[in-house]
């Protein structure tokens, strides 16, 4: 049986592992390079948390910073980490969440507190953080979570 | 030893990036390119070289310590208020800093964060402590962190590669400090650390307080890892008895804790705004683990939870009672 390029694109894609959205599609522009870590790079990602990753099955993450144009321009920080599992994801997520963060409305699997947002596709997490006082900052976190759940 | 090159600057965003990973890393392939040179005269390759000829850390210690200096705590909205008043309160910077000396001041300046998220050292610390010590008489301030995030971005989002210019600092970072060997034992044997450790007269531990995942709190002692190149993710083994190592390893001449801003989880990276706590306070003393021992109260932990400070305190390397910080009160 023979599988639609849909279905083709989308076993590729998950190959690669963690993926991000293009900038543009936030609205965006890329501060940074992307750049990926492995197990055995992850500290140099998050330094004394990668333990709290690897112990919830981590696998690979790929980051980028997203800039939005002023003024005042700002910048949010994407992370996607891949784990073995869904569960290990949600666990993740679990430990990570903000003190106040609460359930994104209309987004399956995701809580923000306006500064950081958490959001899972399947075993994948993805973690932004605003790095501005701006308020714009806010709809910002949700349209990279948008473009990103809307990956194929 | 290795000379200090020249100060960096923030990245523009067309910039390649060259993150500390990526330096560590040229240095790693040139230390090897260098050894394999050796190798071809001797005909092997002795690892144990570097360490057996390598200088060891240096006792910065210049004060001597008294329950005057031992800590003094200050608090108030104002950071550079604290930091004067808390040094005060221990004798003055001149107490501690000659004239004419070089002065490495060593904050936590690991992520690309605001000031806000309390993830580094707060700026205007920093900066008062650099002025302190100009107005002290040092011939020379350098601040230097070998951050977890990109460099240029820690330094700039963090405040305080401005705020440290501003001052009259040399701000290094992985750009821009070389590695060397030094002769350490324990955990942290074979790696290498920033080449100002041991090229200037003076060393002033900087750290912030905040929440860490694994030590549950990163203050003092643990500050030291920023001061260690490729390799240092090994010290989170055993991560307890490590920081305390690090206690006995660095005698620095002062710490002054920054709790201006306390990240209270998600450490010690953090992000999120919410979980920080304005205490508003800064500690200044001589004695290291008096120093971790208060910075865990302003963290909401009790410092006998804390595995790295009944550690250190079983070492003989401070006391943890808190009743012996002069605590000042607010301005």
């Amino acid at each position: 049986m023979r599988e639609g390029p849909a279905t083709v694109l989308a076993a590729l894609r998950a190959r690669q592992g963690p993926s991000l959205p293009l900038p543009a599609r936030a609205g965006a522009s890329s501060a940074t390079e992307v750049d990926r870590f492995d197990r055995e790079r992850l500290y140099e990602l998050v330094d004394g948390a990668a333990e709290g990753y690897l112990s919830h099955g981590f696998e690979a993450c790929v980051t980028q910073t997203y800039s939005f144009p002023g003024p005042p321009a700002f910048e949010i920080a994407a992370e996607a980490h891949r784990f073995g599992s869904a569960t290990g994801a949600r666990a993740q997520l679990a430990s990570e969440a903000p003190r106040q963060a609460l359930p994104v409305p209309a987004m399956a699997d995701a809580v923000s507190d306006g500064s950081v947002l958490l959001v899972i596709r399947q075993r994948d997490l993805l973690k932004l953080t605003s790095l501005t006082n701006d308020p714009r900052g806010r709809d910002a976190l949700l349209d990279i979570a948008r473009a990103w759940k809307d990956l194929p | 030893m290795s000379k200090c090159k020249k100060p960096v600057h923030a990245a523009s965003p067309a910039e390649r990036l060259i993150t500390r990973r990526e330096a560590v890393v040229r240095i790693s392939q040139a230390t090897v390119a260098a050894a394999a040179v050796g190798a071809g005269t001797f005909g092997l390759l002795d690892r144990s070289a570097a360490g057996a000829t390598a200088p060891p850390i240096r006792d910065f210690r210049r004060a001597p310590l008294t329950d005057k200096t031992r800590a003094a705590a200050a608090r108030g909205e104002d950071p550079v208020s604290n930091v004067r008043r808390a040094l005060s309160a221990i004798g003055g910077m001149e107490r501690f800093v000659g004239r004419g000396e070089t002065v490495l001041v060593k904050p936590n300046v690991g992520w690309d964060r605001l000031p806000e998220q309390a993830a580094n050292t707060d700026p205007q610390v920093v900066g008062e402590i650099v002025r302190q010590c100009r107005a002290a008489g040092a011939r020379r301030v350098i601040v230097a962190d070998l951050s977890c995030n990109d460099p240029a971005r820690s330094f700039a989002r963090s405040g305080i590669l401005a705020a440290a210019s501003a001052a009259g600092a040399e701000v290094l970072n992985a750009r821009s400090l070389d590695l060397v060997d030094v002769s350490i034992a324990g955990a942290a044997a074979g790696l290498k650390v920033m080449a100002p450790l041991l090229a200037v007269d003076r060393v002033i531990n900087v750290p912030v307080v905040k929440h860490h995942g694994l030590s549950r709190a990163t203050i003092g002692m643990k500050n030291w890892f920023g001061v260690f190149g490729k390799g240092r993710d090994r010290l989170h083994q055993d991560i307890n008895r490590c920081i305390a190592e690090l206690g006995a390893l660095f005698r620095p001449t002062l710490t002054v804790v920054d709790a201006t801003r306390v990240l209270l989880a998600s450490g010690p990276q953090g992000g999120s705004l919410a979980d920080v706590k304005a205490v508003g306070a800064v500690c200044a003393g001589l004695d290291p683990v008096l120093c971790d021992t208060w910075g865990a109260v302003q963290l909401g932990v009790a410092p006998r939870e804390l595995g790295f400070i009944v550690e250190a305190a079983r070492r003989g390397l401070g006391k943890s009672d808190l009743a012996l910080v002069h605590e000042l009160g607010k301005a």
